[in-house]
């Protein structure tokens, strides 16, 4: 951590918001393609990023310096994609005609208006659908590496868990998508080795 | 003779590790001498250069200054708003509605003026003579319905006007291919685009002129997102049918100078669904066979080993 960024620490923690706003704004477009990753849409990582700015904000004073701050407000707003995520899944077992009429949004995953499609580098249907069918945990040590190339060991603070829970969710989620990419286009699937002998 | 699986006993994990550079460098160097020696271990390497070719190793969403700059300030707000922290615990329900107020906003918006402005069938023709032939109206947006095959364009006018029709309507597609081609916001072009490949998706032929708009957008657009999504277009309207060979030559000349693996991508799937009799044709697929990107070279492989089992079987016949 450098002397500017203990600097801003201090001054928020005193009170002083636009130390808090300078802070953020280093570290908001990571976060936001991060939380994009998880969520998959642009909606809904904008709502999972502001409440876990604003839940930084509110416990800033717990903020110790054993971890960055980047990585802490990383986890943060982690945290709030993976419960907004249970909570979606939550409300879509319920009957869509229970929910609200505002809720139709929330539900209408990759769902992207055409500004945010314009602006969103392109995965195929098949790649997309394939990321769906890792586990939140996955697809965030997923997302995280393979997307962001954080360190396993930073990944690991960032979603709470040992560096070797991170190993082998990425290893599982890779796995997946490399066997989906394999049922989607069986034609650029490597094959299976094989040795011929004579009998 | 006798064929037989190998698998590999080597650890399969260390592969993702080293392929990811999380490996240790004393491990690094066996893995590395491992996968000289081992067939099983490079064909291991290679599906995940695959998965690279298909999931970039870059974030998901780029977020434009704009964009950023717009959630900074909803976010500083929010910020002003929550403090002092412990008397204003009610901040956060009020957090979540600011983006969604946003968008609600603009659906309003748009019930509005539609409200306002719904016009008789003889206005409506007169309305969409009046675009067709005026390349300086500007669209703000233009909305798809794929359950009943409406179109709606809504032009910024000094009194905006929405115009109604059925994807089917020849008149809706002129202005649809007014959109591509005139449009100075790349937004509005990047809509007209995206609602030609959603409406195909119902099976409605696009009028000729208009895929010919597209193949015109292929040579002259700068964006590369909207000649993306012209490709994503023109290869769900081409299943099933071949590519004229004006829209060939376009494709060819793509697959050797766009930059974007994803444009060649896109390019290669709409060629392969044209006959492969062209000299030149498999000329570009031999050049793709090189290309950087390892999905295009196997798709290339694959489709020249295509050409030559017909080319065998049509000798055999």
């Amino acid at each position: 951590m450098n002397d500017r960024e203990n600097e801003l620490i201090q001054s928020a923690k005193n009170g002083d918001n636009r130390a808090f706003d300078e802070l953020i704004r280093l570290n908001d477009r990571r976060i936001l393609q991060v939380a994009h990753g998880i969520m998959g849409n642009m909606q809904d990582a904008y709502d999972a990023y502001q409440e876990g700015v604003i839940r930084a904000y509110r416990k800033l004073d717990t903020f110790r310096s054993d971890s960055s701050f980047s990585t802490w407000l990383t986890r943060i707003v982690i945290n709030q994609a993976l419960n907004m995520k249970r909570r979606l899944r939550w409300k879509q077992r319920l009957s869509l005609d229970q929910l609200s009429e505002s809720a139709p949004d929330l539900l209408r995953d990759n769902q992207a208006t055409p500004d945010e499609v314009f602006v969103t580098s392109e995965l195929s249907d098949e790649i997309r659908k394939s990321m769906e069918l890792l586990s939140d945990r996955e697809r965030t040590v997923f997302v995280l590496k393979h997307m962001h190339g954080f360190r396993l060991r930073e990944i690991a603070v960032m979603i709470d868990c040992a560096e070797g829970t991170v190993k082998n969710y990425l290893f599982r989620a890779t796995r997946k998508l490399r066997d989906e990419l394999r049922a989607y286009s069986p034609e650029r699937a490597p094959k299976e080795s094989t040795i011929t002998t004579h009998q | 003779m006798k064929t037989m699986s190998h698998s590999c006993s080597h650890d399969r994990e260390d592969l993702i590790l080293f392929y990811y550079d999380e490996l240790p460098a004393s491990t690094r160097q066996d893995v590395e001498a491992r996968i000289t020696v081992c067939p099983s271990c490079r064909e291991q390497l290679a599906s995940l250069e695959l998965l690279e070719a298909a999931v970039p190793r870059t974030p998901s969403i780029e977020l434009t200054d704009e964009t950023l700059s717009a959630i900074r300030n909803a976010t500083s707000r929010r910020i002003a708003e929550a403090a002092p922290k412990e008397s204003r615990p009610t901040a956060r329900s009020g957090l979540s509605l600011l983006p969604r107020f946003a968008i609600a906003a603009s659906v309003l918006l748009a019930v509005f003026f539609l409200g306002q402005f719904t016009a008789s069938p003889d206005q409506v023709d007169q309305a969409f003579a009046e675009f067709t032939g005026s390349k300086d109206a500007q669209i703000s947006d233009i909305n798809f319905d794929p359950e009943s095959g409406v179109v709606q364009i809504q032009y910024q006018q000094a009194r905006p006007t929405s115009i109604e029709a059925d994807i089917s309507d020849e008149r809706i597609q002129d202005l649809l291919r007014h959109a591509l081609q005139d449009q100075d916001d790349p937004r509005s072009r990047l809509r007209a685009v995206r609602t030609v490949s959603e409406a195909n998706f119902l099976n409605v032929a696009p009028d000729l002129a208009l895929v010919d708009a597209m193949r015109e957008v292929l040579l002259i657009e700068n964006n590369e997102g909207i000649r993306l999504q012209t490709l994503k277009a023109l290869n769900s309207i081409h299943v099933g049918m071949p590519v004229g060979e004006d829209l060939k030559t376009t494709l060819i000349n793509m697959l050797t100078t766009e930059k974007s693996s994803a444009i060649r991508m896109e390019a290669l799937q709409l060629l392969t669904r044209s006959e492969l009799a062209s000299l030149e044709l498999q000329s570009a697929l031999q050049t793709a066979r090189q290309d950087l990107n390892p999905f295009i070279r196997q798709k290339a492989e694959a489709a020249l080993t295509e050409f030559e089992t017909k080319t065998r079987l049509e000798e055999v016949k």
